[in-house]
């Protein structure tokens, strides 16, 4: 008997050393925290975080909200951001003011959404690379209203006046290489494709500077190097500009500049002449290894250069009007699309 | 902090149930040996070797109703599993390694897959199995490649006296199975064959990013299994052993939540061919020859835009071993012996690759005994072993264990070693395209490990106890990571690290009540892993604390067995972002077996797993079954 008694109480025990080694478990709780009237919202590719640079106070907070699986791209009207999410077929809205999730757009189960742009009328274009369309999205609602048919695997998209230019980058998963790449034309009234323009190898993403539709066009990433496709919104012509390099993002500066994240360094091209400014034999090395850029209205460009190694040397760079590094801030894991709100 | 405390229950632990157990009357104890061959290569038990070990008995294998290794598996805590779904992929985690560090043998012949790493244990019938050995910690020295987290050794089943049984089950989401087995001893020739088929439906419900409830698609899967062996006494002191299996499956791969795949299908083929000659030259001498060939193929389809794929992969293993057994019987046996193997590889990725590697190894048990401050005996066990490929370099791995016996109640061990993976033929041959490319000048992943445990082990002649704690910590260097370099070209390089530390223990309480021997039997188990990378965050899919129990009540004729396992949250993000929350499982089986005539037995097992309906996923985005149900019937003669 005293022998059971004594079993009983030595599987206390170690019921006791189970739980308690259970007890001490730490949940990690994702704190949110911060807001920013003027901030740089920056989309951590690996963690599948938000990270925010409060520009006012240069502080960089980083995770302060969770993104979707594998956000790709980020952008803002208003007070809100729309952040795509391709691995999860989602729009996630969030409200800057109060950094929570405020809205949820589903786009499709096996549609890949990669890029948002805005229109009028609460109207949005959400390109998927999986159904090679477009799908017209009523913000407001939060509800796909059309599937616009583009060309193959369409990425970056762009809107002018009442044109949205779609990137069909054209990539073949089966054989790993690129088709002609190609930009397809909505017509914004009707939410269809009118028109496709023949542009260089793999057009990836697509930006507005006025009038004019910019198209960065990657090449192969080996023997083909990129160009930049300045679309001219009005007659719908395209003049092409040799980049000599592979780019990775693109922004246009308040004085109609656009800037060239690339392995190597910052390049830019002058959008008005199409002359280079920075070309890839001289780019602006201090920004080498970037992705992701955005201008603010002041004239500084934000830069985000991802460690996609998972090593956390993820950064956002600080690039002023006169082109001088003035501030670099740690960003999340794999910190890749960058954003401003001023 | 939390390693002092945990010492500090072990010693607690050891001196209270010391004294409990310390005026009862040994004689007629409850034996628990169990045997285990994998630790050293020579028949042994659980409390004769150094390493920490686990064994899932014949019994433990025969009341479930699994039909394969990772269903067998998944209700128990002795490894972690990664189930991407009924039928689809599922792979293991020892100690925090990842399923490629992790080799996996049936009956000491590796089953890792040298093109992608790792072995998918959905692909293993039960049906073969008489046992499973588990040996946690650095084996290389031992077994060669991948075993930098352990190895999983399945036993397969050998023919015992004539008998012959039908089964069949059937179970929730449209499963069914059945099978014949039956053995038979003709003069000096006894021999086993078995045949088996299993399909599901696996139409479960979960539900999605968006709170609906959906039907999993395209999840269906039909296996076949076949298994022979025969053993021929050739003479008195000489065994000749030839088995075959064969395995095929064709399953669905239904995608994960969101990026559903409805149309992909996996056809699995796989031939296995053994030949094993044991040889007694003397009392002190004897040798071991085997050959073997194993022949798979796995044909991937899926048409589903944007990433169709119809991809054919065929690896071929030939592989021959000598292994020598000098001064058997005596208090230095030693274990030797030479392999080679050649691995040819035929996939529509990395085209046509071969791969030779040869082989020597050798170990030894060095015991003596000791009759001071209750020290009974010492064990040490030096092993080595050295691995050449043709196209890598693989070297020199070593490893030293020692165990310290105090009486039959307690030992002490300790092991250190050194052990590696090796990179795959994906990693080395990925043919360059604009996204990615292998590596051809990579090097194995290296690691160090070391542990020390106690064994505390106490019975009389109504119950018996048996707990094991074990602290453990590893080191990974060179650790290959698929990474983008500066143009966004994905390529596999040497650069990761990752250190992983914690702690096991294992509970097993066994009573006898009423003339019934073992009645009553309660297994826990408890793991604490710490896998962290160089910045600190753990690794994706580790949980630091896992929990498992199994209680079994009955008799052979009649049994009731309830168990369960916790797993705490696992991070899926490297940045330790995002998590599973932790879930709690249970399962409830039910057995008994009657003798309805003269030599036959009927049986029936039923089982509800996860009795509380819990929604959990091993693998984010792949959702697994709620409540499932099944009931298999058996019909036996002999045995």
């Amino acid at each position: 008997m005293r022998f059971v008694w004594n079993l009983v109480h030595s599987g206390l025990l170690v019921s006791l050393l189970i739980f308690n080694f259970i007890g001490c478990g730490s949940e990690n709780e994702t704190a949110v925290n911060t807001t920013a009237t003027n901030g740089v919202y920056v989309v951590n590719g690996l963690s599948q975080t938000l990270s925010v640079l409060d520009v006012s106070k240069s502080e960089m907070q980083n995770d302060v909200l969770n993104l979707g699986k594998w956000p790709a791209d980020i952008k803002i009207a208003g007070n809100k951001a729309y952040v795509v999410n391709t691995g999860d077929n989602n729009v996630q809205i969030i409200d800057l003011d109060t950094l929570k999730q405020t809205g949820l757009i589903n786009i499709g189960d096996n549609t890949g959404p990669e890029r948002i742009a805005f229109g009028d009328d609460n109207k949005a274009y959400v390109s998927c690379l999986y159904t090679n369309s477009v799908k017209a999205v009523d913000t407001a609602s939060q509800k796909v209203t059309k599937d616009i048919p583009v060309g193959i695997g369409p990425m970056g998209v762009a809107v002018a006046g009442k044109k949205a230019y779609v990137c069909n980058a054209a990539y073949d998963f089966t054989s790993n290489s690129y088709g002609n790449g190609t930009v397809s034309v909505i017509d914004s009234s009707s939410d269809t494709a009118t028109k496709t323009l023949d542009v260089a190898l793999n057009p990836y993403e697509a930006v507005t500077a006025g009038s004019k539709v910019i198209i960065l066009c990657v090449g192969n990433y080996a023997d083909i190097m990129g160009k930049l496709c300045i679309i001219d919104s009005a007659t719908d012509t395209v003049k092409t500009i040799d980049l000599g390099t592979t780019p990775s993002g693109i922004a246009i500066s308040p004085k109609n500049v656009a800037y060239i994240t690339t392995s190597g360094g910052l390049i830019s091209v002058d959008i008005a002449s199409g002359a280079m400014i920075h070309d890839a034999g001289a780019p602006l090395k201090d920004f080498a290894g970037g992705s992701g850029i955005a201008f603010s209205k002041d004239g500084n460009a934000y830069i985000s250069i991802g460690d996609f190694n998972g090593g956390g040397n993820d950064k956002v760079l600080v690039m002023d009007a006169s082109e001088k590094l003035v501030a670099t801030y740690k960003a999340g894991g794999g910190a890749s699309i960058v954003a401003v709100r001023d | 902090m939390r390693a002092c405390q945990f010492i500090l229950y072990i010693l607690v632990f050891v001196a209270f149930t010391s004294m409990a157990f310390a005026d009862e009357n040994n004689s007629d104890v409850i034996n628990m040996d169990e045997i285990i061959v994998s630790a050293t290569r020579t028949m042994s038990s659980l409390d004769k070797i150094s390493a920490s070990s686990s064994v899932i008995t014949e019994k433990q294998i025969k009341n479930s109703t699994a039909s394969d290794l990772s269903d067998l598996l998944s209700s128990n805590n002795v490894i972690q599993m990664l189930d991407y779904g009924p039928g689809s992929t599922a792979s293991v985690s020892l100690r925090g390694a990842a399923t490629s560090q992790v080799l996996v043998l049936i009956d000491g012949k590796r089953i890792n897959d040298s093109r992608a790493g790792g072995a998918d244990l959905d692909g293993i019938s039960t049906d073969n199995i008489e046992r499973i050995e588990i040996i946690r910690g650095g084996q290389s020295a031992i077994y060669g490649a991948d075993a930098v987290g352990g190895i999983i050794n399945i036993i397969t089943k050998k023919p015992k006296k004539p008998t012959a049984q039908a089964w069949s089950t059937l179970g929730s989401y449209g499963s069914q199975s059945f099978g014949l087995e039956a053995s038979e001893n003709v003069k000096s020739i006894s021999g086993i064959m078995s045949i088996s088929r299993t399909a599901s439906k696996s139409d479960f419900p979960y539900e999605n990013k968006f709170g609906e409830t959906l039907i999993r698609k395209n999840a269906d899967f039909t296996k076949r299994n076949a298994f022979a062996k025969l053993v021929w006494d050739v003479f008195q002191s000489a065994l000749l052993e030839l088995s075959a299996t064969h395995y095929f499956s064709n399953s669905g791969n239904p995608g994960e939540i969101g990026l559903y795949t409805p149309e992909a299908r996996k056809i699995d083929k796989t031939n296995d061919l053994n030949l094993n000659f044991e040889h007694e030259i003397m009392p002190q001498i004897s040798y071991k020859f085997s050959a073997y060939d194993r022949f798979a193929t796995m044909h991937y389809i899926d048409p589903t835009y944007p990433f169709p794929s119809d991809d054919t992969h065929k690896v071929d293993s030939k592989g021959a071993e000598l292994q020598v057994y000098p001064l058997q019987k005596t208090s230095f046996p030693i274990v030797s012996g030479v392999a080679f193997l050649n691995e040819d590889v035929n996939s529509t990725a990395i085209e046509h690759r071969e791969r030779q590697t040869f082989s020597v190894y050798a170990q030894q048990e060095i015991r003596r005994d000791i009759e001071k401050c209750h020290l009974k005996s010492i064990s040490v066990f030096p092993a080595f072993r050295w691995d050449n490929y043709s196209d890598f370099s693989a070297g020199f791995n070593p490893k030293i264990g020692i165990l310290a016996s105090f009486g039959n109640k307690l030992s002490l061990r300790a092991n250190a070693g050194k052990s590696y993976r090796a990179p795959t033929m994906n990693d080395l041959y990925w043919p360059a395209s604009a996204m990615t490319a292998g590596n051809p000048d990579l090097k194995p992943e290296r690691s160090t490990d070391a542990d020390f445990g106690a064994q505390v082990r106490l019975s009389n002649n109504i119950s018996a106890i048996r707990f094991d704690a074990t602290y453990f910590h590893n080191n990974i260097h060179d650790g290959i990571n698929w990474t983008p370099n500066q143009n966004g070209l994905w390529a596999p390089i040497n650069f990761a690290k990752i250190n992983t530390s914690g702690v096991e223990t294992e509970l097993h309480l066994q009573f006898s009540m009423w003339n019934v021997p073992d009645i009553l039997s309660i297994d826990t188990s408890y793991n604490f892993v710490d896998a962290k990378d160089s910045l600190g965050n753990q690794l994706i899919y580790r949980p630091r604390h896992s929990v498992g129990y199994t209680i079994r009540i009955g008799k052979e004729n009649i049994w009731m067995q309830v168990q369960g396992i916790y797993q705490s949250q696992r991070y899926y993000t490297t940045e330790n972002t995002k998590w599973l929350e932790p879930f709690m499982r249970h399962d409830i089986q039910l057995g008994t077996e009657r003798r309805i005539w003269n030599g036959t037995k009927l049986g029936l097992n039923v089982e509800l797993k996860n009795i509380f309906d819990k929604k959990y996923q091993l693998v984010a985005d792949y959702p697994l079954p709620g409540r499932e149900w099944s009931v298999k019937m058996y019909i036996g003669i002999g045995g």
